[in-house]
């Protein structure tokens, strides 16, 4: 089993180095190789989790000590439980349809093989950290999903704003890994005060067991990896890059929004919650950060002109979300809502990709009536959007309501802030779907078909979004760190009927164009307003790069010049000259002045040494 | 009876005379002349001391000294010739390219 | 056998002198052959060097001047035999590099031949003199061959740099001499003078005064801050093998010899003075990232990137523990190879486009050479501590190290990495990226297998060292533990309170 482990981890690196040596020019070859890779990987993750299940869950690991110096040492390895088992499956299916879907919607891209090697080692990476045994670990897999989602959202880096978009993901998110870096130090730190100098999850785990308590150091240790969270996973203040991201191929987005990257960020603190646990400040912090996500970003998700923004506005929203359910203490909704999400919004934002693979643009307005010609994305496209509003009895019902359960046994702030951006979900899915797929279209379209590599991922996702509320995953993963969920009717009704009313508010005002008010308009312009800008984060950090950092360097580099360059090192220059200017009067050039000179100082030399005997 | 003492008050005054030479003399056959002088007077104490201590060495120096010297006459005549052919005189104070 | 490592490109210059003015294509070969035979002799010895055994290894003896204690003694243990490895790998990479050279090709060659023996020799030398005497000779051919062959200010360039270098080695000099008088033992050999040092210690006071002559001589020519500045204008003027060189190999030279001189005779004097060096240390990193950020030339934005790793580099001795000093040692393998390869490829587009700003060159050119692109922008995320590359390992090691002995310094070391990704990436989206605004037309990709060659030696090296670690690491080990042993008994015997004038280690971990 673990060595299934280890060649579904490799399998996709492999695929991607074999496409930089050798297949670079056949692009049949390079896509051929990432999809089979990607397959044998999934069908391997699929044995593993039969395995797993035949031993009754038990986890198991295996690893390879990579560098051992004195007792210090990091490991590599790979790791599998229940959390990791079903994180392989959604990666390596989830991941494994959005591969076949690329080969054609990236049919006539010149960077064919590139993109594929970059997939490849996307899916590597986000293996990677699901697989890891300790902090190390998943540390190098952060930073390769970091750098896999440069390339890929760059992949088309002839156009400034999407090289721009790479590194500004690839930046933001190494913000984020300053502080998790320093938390990997610290919790090292913790576990050496505990009785041993590691960074394996499973020792740690056993060495803060129950009774464990590491105070403010603990707190601020998980606050600092946490960090990690705030950028992998995109929550506020370093939500910034996610929207941005969308300048990638529309795959890739999928990839980034379902299985890979914006994950991993959640399920580093499934991975590690046995830490958070310990910490109630922390986990404060990590819900309120979520809370603020969630509303913040479901807001500007209403403003959104572009489908994909839309989309990744949305992603946002429901990561706040998973986050949430994480900081009010259990960490195994957060992940359920996780995999749900995973399903329904690969199918979201493939069928957007399906979109405008067919009609060449992103412009919501400028689409319209696309249901009867696109039938399969349209229909699939309303699962996804149903599942992801949380109506009966699609899969996102469930978990959405078991997050929205749980901040009503916890505070009311938490519940009403959930209970809002669940309208507003409905709200502005509502408001795409309809716009999109059935309203009366402003502009003619001649989109040609829904080819099968595209219809085949669009309907096994939608299956799936449909029905995995119903695998009992929820308490599948239930862990005893969690937090207990008691069903609450009031509270499921509720949120439906929340859910139910956007969906039809949303209808009301787009599909049947209900004029509205001329005096709504005035009211919510600066509201609006405030939206389009994002909050006028996006500003706040462009000028913080531009005025800060960019003053800050150009001081340095002043410093550099005047100081350092002319004072110091010309300055010494100069003294020497002049010095040398200064002695050079004495060489006059005649022997006899040398001469006088040189006997005089012999005469008075032999003198002293005369006299001071 | 000459002892050590007079052959060195002579060798001594050589030496004086010949640095008085170098330093108010112009003509740069006149100061290699002086410095002629300077290294006799040393080999003049030289052999003294050989003789009052019993020991070869300092002959041996002597020797040695009046290989330089003859090498030096040589180099010092060669570079008068150049300075007369380039200066039009052997006057000292006229060559002073190197002044700073 | 291994004082073949200096021998080979000396026969190699001697035959360059040998060789007909008018044959360049023989000159070239002669060349590339020397370096590349001394390359195979070190992978050989590296290899073969018994990790587990440790110590000093692949030993010979020659006494020379006995009445001082002159001799020359070679080996090689963990740190050196990595050391030679990187300066076979960049020494061989220049030389293909050096092809591109058009003018004087026979003298340029014999120059840096010369270079390549003499930067070899201080890394096999087991003796002070000679030690110091292969330190000074690599100063000397790397003055023409900048002044003569370089660019743009290259007459300030190399004497800025020549002097500075000169400076510091003097002032070590004084230090060294200093050691070699206290010890009393007449002799130079450096294996000799430690185990002396181990049974009976320079006097503490004498320590805290001489240790600074030689941390802060041999620290200039590792550009510590404020020493730093005849790096980036140094390498901006050099031809491109020059700066692989200076930025590779002979800029680690500084670090070397503080491990193996100031480390390895003075763990007392190391313990007041090393917070110093890494408080410094901290400036390198941050103020020469700031500085690389609004830099326009290409070489410029590489020199303030190599002053500012210098300071991970010199945390990474300063933390005296296994894991800092292994990752220091790493580190200098890993950014040597890295900035080698920096620096050959802005030669490479510098020779075809005759400019080096990235403003001139006005983006876009991954799709003129993507070859030249994806090997640059490979080398930038090794640069940036990217998983794959060993410098991600070094600066991990260097963390971990740190962490126990100053973690405001780590952390503030962990925020550089953030510094540098930015300046890196904005530099590769300015120079690749983008829409192409200049059309270059004569400028061609590397083709050939030779033309590829050096970039391919060396990133593939890094991606080897960051795969598989422990291959040098545990080499490395083997000559990093009796330093830090030293220094813990050092610790554990002296630690009179008085004597730390920086009491800033807080409890063990080392």
């Amino acid at each position: 089993m673990l060595t299934l482990a280890w060649l579904v981890l490799f399998l996709p690196l492999a695929a991607a180095a074999a496409i930089l040596a050798g297949t670079l020019r056949r692009n049949f070859l390079s896509s051929a190789l990432a999809c089979g890779a990607m397959t044998v990987s999934f069908l391997f993750s699929c044995a593993i989790f039969f395995q797993l299940a035949g031993r009754n869950f038990e986890a198991a690991e295996s690893h390879v000590v990579l560098v051992s110096i004195r007792n210090f040492e990091l490991e590599f390895g790979v790791l599998v439980d229940r959390l990791s088992a079903i994180m392989l499956l959604i990666v390596t299916g989830i991941g494994g349809g959005i591969f076949f879907y690329s080969t054609e919607y990236m049919k006539d891209d010149p960077g064919y093989s590139r993109y594929f090697a970059g997939l490849s080692l996307f899916a590597f990476s986000m293996l990677g950290i699901v697989l890891s045994t300790n902090f190390f670990q998943i540390f190098v897999f952060w930073e390769l999903v970091g750098v896999s989602s440069y390339l890929l959202i760059g992949h088309w880096y002839q156009k400034n704003e999407a090289a721009d978009a790479g590194k500004k993901a690839f930046i933001t998110t190494r913000i984020g890994d300053v502080g998790f870096l320093i938390g990997i130090l610290m919790v090292w730190s913790l576990a050496g005060g505990a009785g041993k100098e590691t960074l394996n999850f499973g020792v740690l785990e056993s060495l803060m067991g129950d009774g464990f308590s590491g105070g403010m150091y603990l707190t601020l240790a998980c606050l600092a990896v946490f960090c990690g969270v705030l950028g992998k996973s995109a929550q506020f203040p370093l939500h910034v890059w996610l929207p941005d991201a969308m300048e990638g191929p529309t795959p890739v987005s999928a990839l980034i929004h379902a299985a890979t990257m914006v994950a991993a960020g959640v399920y580093l603190l499934a991975r590690t919650f046995f830490l958070f646990v310990h910490s109630s400040q922390a986990l404060f912090v990590i819900a309120c950060t979520g809370c603020v996500t969630a509303l913040m970003a479901a807001l500007m998700a209403l403003v959104q002109d572009d489908i994909k923004k839309v989309l990744a506005y949305s992603t946002l929203s429901q990561l706040g979300y998973m986050v949430m359910a994480v900081g009010l203490g259990s960490a195994s909704a957060g992940m359920y809502h996780l995999v749900t999400h995973a399903f329904f919004k690969a199918l979201l934002f493939l069928g957007a990709g399906s979109v405008i693979h067919a009609i060449h643009t992103q412009n919501i307005w400028e689409m319209g009536g696309l249901l009867r010609r696109l039938p399969v994305t349209g229909w699939t496209f309303l699962i996804g959007f149903l599942a992801l509003a949380g109506i009966f009895p699609l899969s996102g019902f469930f978990s959405k309501d078991e997050i929205l359960t749980l901040a009503s046994m916890r505070h009311p702030v938490f519940y009403l802030a959930g209970t809002l951006t669940a309208f507003l979900t409905a709200f502005y899915m509502g408001r795409l779907f309809f716009t999109v797929f059935t309203a009366e279209p402003r502009r003619e379209h001649h989109p040609h078909g829904e080819a099968a590599v595209i219809r085949i991922p669009l309907l096994l996702l939608a299956f799936f979004s449909a029905a995995s509320g119903f695998f009992g995953l929820g308490h599948w993963l239930h862990t005893h760190h969690d937090a207990e969920i008691e069903w609450n009717f009031w509270v499921v009704s509720i949120s439906l009927i929340v859910s139910l009313g956007g969906i039809a508010a949303s209808y009301l005002v787009y599909n049947l164009r209900i004029p509205l008010p001329e005096s709504l308009g005035v009211v919510f312009a600066p509201a609006r307003k405030v939206l389009e800008n994002k909050f006028y984060l996006d500003d706040f950090y462009d000028a913080l790069v531009q005025k800060v950092q960019q003053n800050f360097a150009g001081l340095c580099d002043l410093f550099e010049r005047w100081v350092v360059v002319e004072w110091m090192v010309n300055g010494t220059a100069r003294v020497t000259a002049w010095s040398g200017d200064m002695l050079r009067r004495l060489q006059t050039g005649r022997i006899h002045f040398y001469a006088l000179v040189f006997s005089a100082g012999i005469t008075a030399l032999v003198g002293w040494w005369v006299l001071a005997r | 009876m000459i002892g050590l003492h007079h052959y060195l008050v002579l060798s001594a005054i050589l030496f004086a005379a010949g640095v008085y030479g170098i330093l108010s003399r112009r003509n740069v056959l006149l100061i290699l002349l002086s410095v002629e002088l300077m290294l006799n007077a040393a080999n003049l104490s030289f052999i003294a001391f050989s003789r009052y201590l019993g020991d070869l060495g300092g002959q041996v120096f002597v020797f040695f000294t009046m290989v330089v010297a003859a090498c030096e006459v040589t180099v010092g005549l060669a570079v008068a010739i150049l300075l007369y052919r380039t200066r039009g005189s052997l006057d000292t104070d006229q060559a002073d390219w190197l002044k700073g | 056998m291994i004082s073949l490592l200096v021998l080979f490109p000396l026969i190699g210059a001697a035959a360059v002198l040998l060789t007909a003015r008018d044959n360049p294509a023989v000159i070239r070969r002669v060349a590339a052959w020397s370096c590349g035979a001394s390359l195979l002799l070190a992978l050989l010895l590296v290899f073969s060097f018994d990790r587990f055994a440790g110590g000093v290894q692949f030993e010979m003896r020659r006494p020379w001047v006995e009445s001082l204690g002159i001799s020359f003694h070679a080996g090689l243990d963990g740190i050196s035999a990595v050391m030679i490895l990187l300066h076979g790998l960049v020494s061989f990479s220049g030389a293909l590099v050096s092809y591109s050279i058009k003018e004087r090709v026979k003298e340029y060659f014999v120059f840096y031949l010369l270079l390549v023996a003499s930067i070899y020799g201080v890394f096999i030398s087991l003796d002070v003199f000679f030690l110091y005497l292969f330190y000074e000779m690599a100063v000397i051919p790397m003055y023409p061959l900048i002044g003569i062959w370089g660019s743009k200010n290259k007459e300030y360039a190399t004497m800025k740099l020549t002097l500075f270098i000169t400076a510091g080695a003097v002032l070590a000099l004084v230090g060294i001499i200093a050691v070699y008088q206290m010890a009393g033992l007449k002799s130079f050999d450096l294996i000799e003078l430690q185990r002396h040092f181990a049974v009976q210690p320079l006097p503490q006071r004498f320590q805290k005064w001489a240790f600074p002559f030689l941390v802060f001589g041999f620290g200039v020519i590792a550009s510590l801050w404020p020493t730093h500045s005849w790096s980036p204008i140094g390498y901006a003027a050099a031809p491109s093998a020059v700066s692989m060189i200076h930025a590779g190999v002979l800029k680690k030279l500084g670090p070397y010899l503080i491990l193996r001189l100031a480390l390895g005779f003075m763990p007392d004097g190391a313990r007041i003075w090393l917070p110093v060096v890494a408080a410094l240390a901290m400036v390198n990193i941050l103020y020469a990232g700031y500085c690389a950020m609004v830099q326009k030339d290409l070489k410029f934005i590489i020199g303030f990137s190599s002053v500012s790793h210098m300071g991970y580099i010199l945390l990474g001795l300063a933390c005296l523990n296994e894991a800092g000093l292994t990752g220091a040692v790493l580190l200098m393998f890993s950014h040597g190879v890295m900035a080698a390869s920096a620096f050959s490829l802005i030669g490479f587009v510098y020779d075809q486009t005759h400019t080096r700003r990235v403003d001139e060159l006005g983006g876009g050119l991954a799709r003129k050479v993507p070859f030249i692109a994806v090997c640059f922008i490979m080398t930038a995320m090794a640069s940036l501590g990217l998983p794959g590359f060993s410098n991600f390992i070094s600066e991990i090691l260097i963390f971990f190290g740190s962490w126990k002995v100053f973690p405001l310094f780590a952390a503030i070391g962990i925020f550089g990495v953030l510094v540098t990704s930015i300046y890196l990436l904005r530099t590769v989206k300015q120079v690749f990226y983008g829409p192409q605004t200049v059309s270059w037309e004569g400028l061609k990709d590397a083709v050939t297998v030779r033309a590829r060659a050096p970039y391919l030696i060396l990133i593939g090296a890094l991606l080897v060292a960051g795969f598989f670690p422990q291959l040098l690491v545990g080499r490395i080990r083997s000559g990093v533990e009796p330093l830090v042993t030293a220094v813990r008994w050092s610790e554990e015997t002296r630690l009179s309170s008085s004597s730390t004038v920086w009491k800033v280690y807080g409890d063990g971990g080392r």
